[in-house]
Parts: C-alpha cells; structure tokens; sequence
C-alpha cells in the first residue's frame, strides 16, 4: 500500500499553505474493516488520514454532497483519489460539473479494495487487525493471522479495475501501478443467456430493489439538480417499490451513466438489495467502448459521448 | 372470442422530415396498417430514451423513431445524436431481455411517403411477429 505519511505530508503542506481551504480523505472507521469520508480543514488534523484496504468510498461523491450542501463548492478541495475517483473528477469536469481549479487532486495508486463480507464473520469477529495487500495475496493481522487470495476477497469492481491509478492527478504518491483486469466472467455469461432467462434474471434482481435510492447517492456522477427520478412534474418513474417502476427507475439510471460511468462500484457497494448494478454499467461501458471507441473519465477536454457524434457512427441496426 | 392481436406503436416523428413523409403518404393514399401513434417531435435528437422507455412501459409493445436522413437535419447534427443514443438504448433493452427490435430507428425524407408506409408495414409486421410485450418493465395494468 501506499506511504501514509507522504500523504498526510501532502495534505499537511496544502492546508498549510492555503493552496486548498478543505482536504477530502479516508479516517479510520467504526471497526477496523471499515473507512469512513473525512473533510479536513485545519493542518494539524491530518494525521487522522489514512489509507488501507477497506477505502472503498468514491471520494468524488463526497464533493458532490459538499457541492449540494452549499450551492457549490466553496473554495479549493484537496481530494485523496484512487483510480476511480480521479476519473470520476475528470468526468465532472468535462461536464463542467466542476472546475479544474475548484480540486486538487492527491492521486494514490490503488492496489483494489477489500470486501469486508468476503472475509467471513470469524475474521470480522477480531477485535482489531491491519490487512495489507502483498502480490496476489491479502493478509489480515489480528488476534490470529488469516492468509486470502486477493481474487477470493477483493470487490469484483477492483478485481475488473483497469485504472488504478489516477490518469491525471496534481500529485501523486507513490508510483502508479498497472491495471491488470481480470475476464469479466459474469458479463460473458449473462449476454451468452437466452433473451427470456436474461429478463427472469432481471426481473429477479429488481424486484429485490426497495428503492432506497442509495445507488443514485452513492453515484459521484449522478449531480443533477433536477434528478429524473424523483421529478414529479412530469413523473417519469413513481416512488412505489413494484417490479416495473423498479426496472424502470434501473434502465433510466443505467442509461443516464451510459458514457460516463467510471465504473466505481459505489452503486453496488451501497445497494442493501445486492442488486448487480455494475453488470448493467458495465455491459454499457463495454459496449460504448466497442462501437464509439470511447472511455469516460480520461481527458477533461474530450467531448461527453452522447453530446456529440461521428458521421460514421454505426449505423447497421437502423431500418 | 378475442379480437386479432394489434400491436401498440408510438412511433416520434421529426417535424421536417418524418412527419411530413407521413403526411404525404397519407394525401398519396398508400395503403400501411394502422397501428402507429404519432407524436410529433420537432427533431429526432429530441428524443430522450426516457420517453422510449416510458412508452414501452406504459402501454406500447413497439417504439418507433424517425428522422431526416444523416446530413439533412434541420438542426444539423440532432439526427446523428439520435443515431448514438437509440444504439446504445437498444443494446440495453436486449441485456435486459427486452426485444431489441421493437425499438426502431429509421430515416424518412419529406418525399418519401411510399418509404414511409413500406417502414410502417414493416414495423407493424416485426411488432405483431413479436407479439405483446411480456417484460418486467411493462406495468401489469396495461396488459391486454
């Protein structure tokens, strides 16, 4: 993993400086196995930073709450990013969501997140414990010593990851790794189904969906100010948990990321209904990368996928 | 006993173009099955997917798009947004299980009336072939 103390030199010198009024990073969570979103202002409080495993959070969505809170961003945000969040950044910024001046970005390469529910419930059962990532293998010291594999414990979005370190970034500690993505076995599965199991298995999935809408606010890119899903005039999708509001409310959500989706996994970390949203984001992902050679979240200046077009766009499915 | 299946199509037409080869389809008076429902659109590229998706929940087992051909947009370019947006719409319908076919994205000059009604025919004879439409997005009150 990465050095701790560079990083929380980095952010003691921005703050110190004023080159940033707030730094955004990962604290210590509740228990070991979890990180919590901490917003930093004043220099002597960086210790608190950290950086282990458990830092699943997209930190770009903490900015985003920081933009509804207040109408915008007040002032520079130092923000710690993974791969993801870096290209969750970049993303806002094409959409001029926000400003390149408004971040400075402290890239931290990403060797990929644990699941904690992978683990299983004796490890979880420890007191305390660090978990260190070493080559294909995870250690957790705690009470006793548990050796994993990291394809048996990782986040499947991690394990998928081809980004882990930030493409673009206005520090970086540490040196930026390689993305080595695993084959995506469940994508390649579900499209080989016939059309009728593929709708049973998602009729099966949205039902489970309570609509908490937990994976619109988990979502760095879902910003909008007049969110489609909870418009009431007009009301394209109601509130009432039912299997065909629900498939609507995922189709409309899956569609709106089309093209700009930095494949995150939020959405499925914070889903209490274990619903497979990244296969959805995924599939389209893959998809927007084969037809319009496309990938979100690289190049602030590029222009967003579904603004512009190419005269030679595919076009053999047209009537 | 019931009646012979028709299916439901919306079918969104350009101002300029599309709507206009309805219109002269209609005053040629071709021959094409009854089963579109026109809504009027000032341009293809207006054509949120939201509006398909809507559609095709609501009520329709098929959703038509048309537009003027590529290079003759009204508004210059909203026809090849269209062109990328019903794509990739029409992927995620089939991932999801959905008839990808019933989504349909076509080209239709203000002269081309008998293209018009051929596309209308076709439409209606794939959609029909298809049958109703039996998928969880489909709200259970509008079955027949």
């Amino acid at each position: 993993m990465i050095d701790e103390g560079r990083m929380r030199e980095v952010a003691r010198d921005l703050l110190a400086s004023g080159e940033v009024d707030c730094v955004i990073g990962y604290a210590r969570g509740s228990v070991w196995y979890r990180a919590r979103p901490v917003a930093i202002s004043d220099p002597d409080k960086v210790d608190m930073l950290i950086f282990n495993p458990f830092c699943m959070q997209n930190l770009a969505t903490w900015l985003k709450f920081e933009m509804k809170e207040n109408g915008g961003l007040q002032g520079k945000y130092g923000v710690v990013a993974k791969g993801c969040t870096a290209r969750a950044l970049i993303q806002m910024m094409q959409e001029n969501g926000i400003s390149t001046d408004d971040v400075y970005t402290i890239g931290v390469p990403c060797p990929g997140m644990v699941d904690p529910r992978k683990l299983g419930d004796d490890v979880l059962a420890m007191e305390d414990a660090r978990v260190t990532l070493a080559g294909e293998r995870v250690v957790v010291e705690g009470e006793r010593r548990k050796v994993f594999s990291r394809d048996d414990v990782l986040h499947e979005t991690c394990l998928l990851c081809r980004y882990p370190t930030p493409p673009l970034y206005d520090v970086l500690i540490g040196e930026g790794i390689e993305g080595r993505p695993a084959e995506d076995k469940n994508l390649a599965h579900l499209e080989s189904l016939p059309a009728e199991e593929r709708a049973k298995y998602w009729e099966d999935a949205f039902s489970r969906c309570i609509r908490c809408y937990a994976c619109r606010n988990a979502c760095p890119l879902c910003y909008c100010d007049g969110c489609a899903l909870e418009c009431l005039d007009p009301q394209w999708v109601y509130r009432s948990v039912e299997v065909s509001e629900n498939t609507l409310y995922h189709l409309i959500r899956a569609y709106h990321l089309t093209g700009r989706c930095v494949e995150c996994g939020s959405c499925e970390f914070s889903c209490p209904a274990d619903v497979p949203l990244m296969e959805l984001n995924r599939k389209m992902a893959r998809d927007v990368e084969r037809m319009f050679n496309y990938v979100p979240g690289m190049d602030p200046k590029a222009k967003p996928l579904l603004g512009a077009y190419d005269p030679r766009d595919p076009e053999g499915f047209i009537l | 006993m019931r009646e012979k299946y028709e299916p439901r199509i919306v079918a969104f037409l350009c101002n300029w173009c599309s709507y206009a080869a309805a219109d002269l389809a209609g005053v040629s008076r071709l021959k094409y099955p009854p089963n579109l429902r026109v809504i009027k659109v000032m341009c293809s590229g207006r054509v949120n997917p939201l509006h398909v998706l809507y559609a095709l929940s609501h009520g329709a087992d098929g959703v038509v798009v048309a537009g003027c051909h590529p290079g003759d947009c009204h508004y210059r370019h909203g026809n090849y947004i269209a062109r990328r947006r019903i794509a990739l719409l029409r992927n995620l319908l089939s991932f999801v299980g959905l008839e990808e076919d019933r989504v349909v994205l076509t080209w239709a000059s203000a002269a081309e009336g008998e293209k018009f009604a051929e596309m209308a025919r076709e439409v209606a004879d794939r959609v029909g072939k298809l049958g109703p439409l039996r998928h969880p997005i489909r709200k259970v009150e509008t079955y027949d």
